[in-house]
């Protein structure tokens, strides 16, 4: 049986009245990759401020490795590698200079820290940059040298907060090749997105997570799996109302819809025959389709079958 | 205490003061070009003399048959000088309308109008002048307004003790020999007439602050101190903001360090960038500009450093106390600035305090930064022992420290309201 080194156990976290985390439980095993999957305001990055110490739960417990976040909050934090949402660079800084920062608040001695940081920035191909100030990198760099940020200490445990939000496509298969690298070195790493792709590439577990609660927890084939036989039809629509067209196609959505602005995407049993009767009702209803395509279902329509709402 | 965190927090710091054009501005250009303001403009290294602009309308010309005549008089004016610098500049008119619109339109600062009968009105009874002053802007008018009366006076007096020893010697050629001595009696006594009163001034400075350098070390000092008061309201009101606005807030927190940690980084951070402008400060100003300190004992000067740590923990406490109004930091640095720059002049600090409006005393009386700067002029200015200066620092230290107090609260609530906000 695989070592439990993330134990979260009811976890609650209130602001006020709103109840941002509403009663979380799951286990990260050694060398797992786990996936958070949720809309912007599920409680992600809440659930994860509470795991790396940063929050204070209102009620239940967090260990990591079996140590008590609350209780041994520096214990754990040495353990943690934290990559937030943005970018915690000084831009003043150079990347080199960023990285021997945060390698001191770790308590690495000077000549260590440098050491680290010139094989970080090796590793993801900043060496040319290191005496740049980070105000003249790029986005993606950025991110890169973040991402190092959280690795100076070399942790056994990385937490990604939305990793790849905000960066295009080649930097995001970049940055998941990473992720890979690093579970591949028996990193244990947590990691939030409202990627379904994102999560489902790199996660051995997703939670897929909704108004502070876990939907389902499960490996991303077993979920896909969950919706039974079903298809999944993405429409392309001229910009109407996409509620108004959500109304039109409920008959035909055996497994659930999920419209928003232009686009529908309706789980169905027999796209051959859903498809056919989808088209003539959207044009004798004057809807023009731009683009029609039947796919495998995703975790996206995993969350569409629970919540009868898109993910993005 | 993680000290190596501390040290790189402050590295990083530093590094910023150093790497942004506006903060090496207020760090090191700004408090120079104060120091060279006031040291030249305010104090300047000699007297200097003003040269008035003076119209003159001679009415009575420079009639013939007499030994001093009006245009001796104008003479005297063109010509009359004060370490060597003319205290006047003359102009001629014709008349008196022409030399009131040169006066109206600013071209001069006093006109003089000398009458017809003036030389002979002079020698044998009473001459009269009429005197034209600018009343354009209140220092010139007064600086016009002495120095023509003064020279006017001095004319008036000499004129007199002139008159009066030509009148003594034409009167003893009549008075017989038996007469002498009754004689000398009434000369005297209208010698007393003539100038009644003979006073002399002479200057005493006091015992310490007596030369210009004395000054230019008390306004050093005072740049220091509104340094220290700039620093500790920017950098404790922008601690937290600055790093929840750049993204770094939580990943600091993420990491084994704590809010007193970054705190104590806060307090450091004042202490060594006002330290930096005050080791330019102090070299300026005692090798370019002449400043005079008193030499002090190794315990003067751990007290000095105790009253300039009290500084920093003043200033910064009043900088968290700004962070509560302010919601980002450019609200906390306008609020920081607009508290620092009317107390630069209301404290006492940089401006002194005489010549602040009574009314405003009370502000540079109870100000505790007043008084710990205070403190540190009395040792290094006024050279006055540490037991004196403690006659008055006990509340200012323990309003500070119970400032600082409340101040370490208010920060740990800020990290905690930042974090979950």
């Amino acid at each position: 049986m695989s070592e439990v080194v993330i134990e979260v156990r009811d976890v609650v976290k209130r602001y006020g009245d709103v109840v941002a985390v509403a009663g979380v439980s799951f286990d990260v095993v050694k060398s797992e990759v786990f996936g958070l999957l949720g809309p912007n305001g599920a409680g992600k990055t809440t659930l994860l401020n509470v795991i790396v110490g940063v929050l204070r739960p209102d009620e239940g417990r967090v260990t990591i490795k079996g140590i008590d976040v609350v209780s041994m909050p520096f214990k754990v934090k040495k353990l943690i590698g934290f990559l937030p949402q943005e970018n915690p660079l000084y831009p003043w800084l150079t990347g080199e200079e960023n990285l021997v920062l945060y390698a001191s608040i770790y308590g690495i001695p000077r000549d260590e820290a440098k050491r680290r940081a010139r094989e970080l920035l090796e590793l993801f191909g900043l060496e040319e940059d290191a005496k740049k100030r980070v105000s003249k990198y790029s986005g993606g760099m950025m991110r890169k040298l973040s991402l190092a940020t959280a690795l100076i200490h070399d942790p056994e445990i990385l937490i990604l907060d939305e990793p790849t939000t905000g960066l295009d496509p080649n930097m995001r298969r970049e940055f998941w090749g990473y992720v890979n690298d690093l579970r591949r070195k028996g990193k244990t790493v947590i990691l939030s997105t409202h990627y379904m792709e994102e999560a489902d590439v790199l996660s051995s577990r997703v939670a897929i997570m909704d108004k502070g609660k876990i939907l389902v927890l499960d490996t991303p084939e077993n979920l896909k799996k969950s919706l039974g036989p079903y298809a999944s039809i993405n429409i392309e629509f001229k910009a109407i109302d996409g509620e108004h067209v959500g109304g039109l196609l409920k008959e035909f959505a055996e497994g659930g819809i999920a419209c928003r602005e232009d686009v529908c995407r309706v789980l169905v049993r027999n796209p051959d025959v859903a498809v056919p009767k989808i088209t003539s009702k959207l044009y004798s209803s004057g809807v023009k389709i731009v683009r029609l395509s039947v796919e495998e279902p995703t975790l996206e329509d995993v969350f569409i079958k629970l919540t009868g709402r898109r993910l993005e | 205490m993680n000290w190596r965190a501390v040290y790189a927090l402050l590295v990083r710091n530093i590094k910023r003061g150093f790497r942004h054009k506006d903060e090496l501005f207020w760090m090191i250009i700004f408090p120079i070009m104060m120091m060279f303001l006031v040291a030249y403009v305010f104090i300047p290294p000699e007297r200097t003399i003003m040269t008035i602009d003076l119209g003159i309308v001679n009415y009575d010309g420079n009639p013939a048959g007499f030994n001093f005549t009006a245009q001796d008089f104008m003479n005297i004016l063109k010509n009359v000088t004060i370490d060597d610098k003319k205290l006047f500049k003359v102009k001629e008119f014709n008349s008196t309308e022409e030399g009131l619109r040169a006066l109206k339109k600013g071209d001069l600062d006093a006109l003089l109008v000398i009458p017809s009968g003036f030389t002979v009105n002079l020698t044998y009874s009473k001459a009269h002048l009429k005197v034209y002053i600018l009343s354009a802007d209140p220092m010139t008018k007064q600086v016009a307004e002495a120095e023509l009366m003064g020279f006017l006076q001095g004319f008036a007096s000499r004129t007199s003790k002139i008159k009066f020893q030509i009148m003594v010697k034409y009167m003893m050629k009549y008075v017989p020999e038996e007469y002498r001595d009754y004689i000398d009696i009434f000369i005297k006594y209208m010698e007393g007439i003539v100038e009644p009163v003979n006073v002399t001034y002479e200057t005493v400075y006091p015992e310490r602050m007596y030369e210009r350098g004395h000054i230019i070390g008390w306004l050093a000092i005072g740049m220091i101190g509104i340094m220290i008061m700039y620093s500790g309201f920017y950098s404790g009101s922008l601690a937290l903001i600055s790093e929840r606005e750049g993204g770094t807030l939580r990943r600091l927190f993420a990491a084994p360090i704590t809010y007193f940690e970054i705190y104590i980084t806060v307090v450091l951070d004042v202490l060594i960038s006002t330290a930096i402008t005050a080791a330019i400060v102090l070299t300026m100003s005692i090798f370019l500009l002449g400043a005079k300190f008193t030499w002090i004992s190794g315990l003067d000067f751990a007290v000095i450093v105790a009253l300039y740590i009290l500084a920093a923990l003043f200033t910064v406490s009043i900088g968290i106390l700004i962070s509560l109004v302010s919601k980002s930091v450019r609200g906390a640095a306008a609020i920081a600035n607009g508290l620092a720059f009317p107390l630069m002049f209301l404290t006492g600090i940089w401006i002194p305090k005489f010549m602040l409006p009574p009314a405003l005393h009370v502000i540079a009386d109870y100000f505790p930064l007043t008084k710990i700067i205070d403190g540190i002029r009395d040792l290094v200015i006024y050279g006055k022992s540490i037991t004196e200066v403690m006659t008055y620092l006990p509340i200012p230290v323990v309003v500070t420290l119970v400032l600082t107090a409340i101040g370490v609260l208010i920060f740990r609530r800020s990290v905690e309201k930042m974090l979950v906000g």
